[in-house]
């Protein structure tokens, strides 16, 4: 049934973005609409695992866990009620707190983090004797000139050498990919028509 | 009634998809085709047995983007993975850790664990809220971070649509030693992959995890017809290359049309 409605469901979206008729149209508009909406109604579905998880934690009293659990339950409690309280000019000031005074800056001190991941991640990269390595150590030198003020300084050819990198064999790479992955969109599009493409039901 | 504009893109979907369905056709007559190995699913098993002699946890994340979106097929592909590793899991008694940034992806992953406990016959050690659950973004940052040093998994599988987050998960599970297989179609994060993998898929093999790991012969045919597609665009782009280089500009016209 499940795999039925889906097959019915794909088709309809794919006619939609090739035809143009009103009613197709407003039904494919509608169903996306459908499918937003269900996508808030799982919201209440993290949320209670969320909770479940951390009570589990308190009440076991997990050793190193449980006091973190509360923190956290008191942030999730606190952040709803002034999200509620936020239509109400009491509450706003205190919303707006909460978002742009503490969530903003940790937000982005922890988005900052990720530029030591991946210099990390370019580190270990780049340690090996492999062929491959190499290459790849070559182009991303020569793409870091290409944006770096000081490679005009060093040598007028190297910013249009990572130019010729980044727009040639980089581009060439990447449009493989993609057409690649479309192809593989497509082949997936037919086996979940066809009923065949059940792992996402957690079905093989 | 069609919109100009797509018509050549129709043409060649309904090619493609003729194409898959033929291979798919042919596989069911027992014509069935030979697969390349997959290094980083075939490595699963070897996950969950380091896991397993580790008597460390197995991580499982099955993308970090909303269902509702044009990762959809993606994220479902990660969903099969994890659902395959699970059911591993289950079958050599690994503890594993399934985690998602997206409600709309763990009822999907939800579903897929417990059919994979049940599928190994094992549905009573089932615990409803096995996969856990911390927005995006930056909450499932530190959230991953928290998982590593706590639970230390000796294993670390995210095959799916990434982003800035699996740079976090990449990186918090190397430093705690886990063994890492990951898989992305999404190009911007493919690099990463590459570099911080001990095993990975790239573009389409990603979305050919479902067909791959399953039972059913049949499925695996669509993957020689995604080879079959892939010849046909590989035609166009010679085809259209040399054209073009000789002044032609009718297959530019022609996907326009």
């Amino acid at each position: 049934m499940i795999l039925t409605v889906q097959a019915i469901l794909t088709v309809l979206m794919i006619v939609d973005f090739f035809v143009t008729n009103p009613s197709l149209n407003e039904l494919a508009r509608q169903l996306t609409n459908t499918a937003i909406v269900l996508g808030g109604f799982t919201l209440s579905l993290g949320a209670a695992a969320l909770a479940r998880f951390h009570i589990n934690h308190i009440t076991k009293r997990t050793a190193k866990e449980w006091y973190y659990s509360i923190w956290t339950l008191v942030c999730v409690v606190l952040t709803f009620s002034l999200g509620l309280a936020s239509t109400t000019p009491f509450g706003k000031p205190g919303y707006d707190f909460l978002t742009q005074t503490l969530l903003a800056p940790f937000s982005a001190a922890i988005y900052a983090i990720a530029g030591f991941c991946m210099f990390s991640l370019m580190f270990r990269s780049f340690v090996g004797r492999s062929v491959e390595v190499v290459i790849f150590l070559i182009s991303a030198f020569l793409l870091l000139m290409k944006n770096a003020p000081i490679a005009e300084v060093i040598w007028s050819g190297l910013p249009i050498m990572g130019d010729w990198v980044n727009n040639v064999p980089s581009m060439a790479g990447l449009r493989g990919i993609t057409i690649g992955a479309g192809v593989g969109l497509v082949a997936s599009v037919v086996r979940g028509i066809l009923g065949l493409e059940r792992g996402g039901l957690g079905r093989e | 009634m069609f919109i100009a504009g797509r018509q050549f893109a129709f043409v060649m979907l309904i090619l493609s998809m003729g194409l898959v369905i033929w291979a798919l056709q042919m596989a069911r007559k027992g014509k069935l085709p030979f697969l390349r190995k997959l290094a980083a699913i075939e490595a699963i098993d070897q996950a969950i047995g380091r896991a397993v002699e580790m008597g460390r946890p197995v991580h499982l994340c099955p993308g970090i983007m909303e269902l509702n979106s044009t990762y959809a097929a993606e994220i479902l592909a990660g969903v099969s993975a994890c659902a395959y590793a699970a059911r591993l899991a289950v079958r050599y008694g690994a503890e594993f850790i399934p985690t998602v940034c997206y409600t709309d992806t763990q009822a999907l992953l939800e579903e897929a664990v417990r059919v994979a406990y049940f599928a190994e016959g094992k549905g009573e050690q089932y615990k409803v809220g096995t996969v856990r659950y911390a927005p995006a973004t930056q909450p499932y940052d530190v959230f991953i971070v928290g998982i590593a040093s706590t639970q230390r998994p000796a294993a670390n599988i995210c095959i799916g649509p990434a982003s800035q987050q699996s740079t976090f998960t990449l990186e918090a599970m190397y430093r705690v030693g886990a063994m890492s297989l990951g898989g992305t179609a999404r190009t911007v994060m493919s690099p990463i992959f590459v570099g911080a993998c001990d095993y990975f898929l790239l573009g389409e093999e990603v979305l050919a995890v479902g067909a791959y790991v399953s039972e059913d012969p049949t499925a695996k045919g669509s993957i020689r017809g995604q080879d079959l597609v892939k010849y046909l665009f590989a035609i166009l782009v010679l085809a259209g290359s040399l054209l073009v280089s000789f002044g032609s500009n009718i297959l530019i016209t022609l996907t326009r049309w």
